[in-house]
């Protein structure tokens, strides 16, 4: 690929994320905001924005690890085995206490949050292990 | 696995960056293969074998030899 090619597909590819990250983190919030309402089409509304929230980041990552090299493929595919694992313990956890009445109703907004955070500092964590100096 | 892709990469004055280009993979990629912290592919060591015109064992050693 020429260098000029590949310039304008990083920057593509950046603003992609910014904004795949922003509609993540926006969408959930305007969702919030309409699916209280009276009107069940305004919370219609609100349930399809705030699950369609995370398509685009979601349809992003499967591009990257799509078109990445066989490094950023692993970092990614690593990353979604490790967090999907701390996702299913954190989800049984709060299952189990709330089972054994240690706690009460945990919203589930609470839940995906906390499972996005996850994925999140795993990705971050992943990358390091692999870039760490000798 | 022990590697010798940096001095192999500097004797010929070639960046992480370039050298990617080269085998087709992210500089990151390079980096990581020559901290050892990532083992390539057969196709991509054998990318790597022709760029330096080296048998791949000449580049490539496993831990514990």
């Amino acid at each position: 690929m020429h260098p000029d090619d590949r310039l304008k597909l990083a920057v593509k590819s950046f603003y992609a994320y910014i904004g795949a990250v922003a509609f993540a983190a926006v969408g959930p919030i305007g969702a919030a905001s309409i699916v209280d309402n009276s009107d069940a089409s305004w919370r219609i509304a609100g349930v399809i924005l705030g699950v369609a929230a995370w398509i685009p980041l979601i349809v992003l990552i499967a591009w990257i690890i799509r078109a990445g090299d066989e490094f950023i493929r692993r970092i990614h595919l690593v990353t979604l085995s490790i967090s999907f694992a701390i996702g299913l313990i954190i989800i049984s956890l709060i299952d189990w206490l709330q089972r054994a009445d240690f706690v009460r109703d945990v919203p589930l907004a609470v839940v995906w949050v906390t499972i996005a955070g996850v994925w999140v500092v795993t990705l971050f964590s992943v990358k390091h292990y692999y870039e760490r100096p000798r | 696995m022990k590697n010798r892709l940096r001095e192999l990469r500097t004797a010929k004055n070639w960046s992480q960056a370039e050298l990617g280009t080269r085998a087709g993979v992210s500089r990151q990629a390079i980096i990581a293969i020559e901290m050892g912290h990532f083992d390539p592919s057969l196709p991509l060591a054998f990318k790597l074998s022709r760029l330096f015109k080296l048998p791949i064992e000449d580049i490539f050693e496993p831990d514990g030899k």
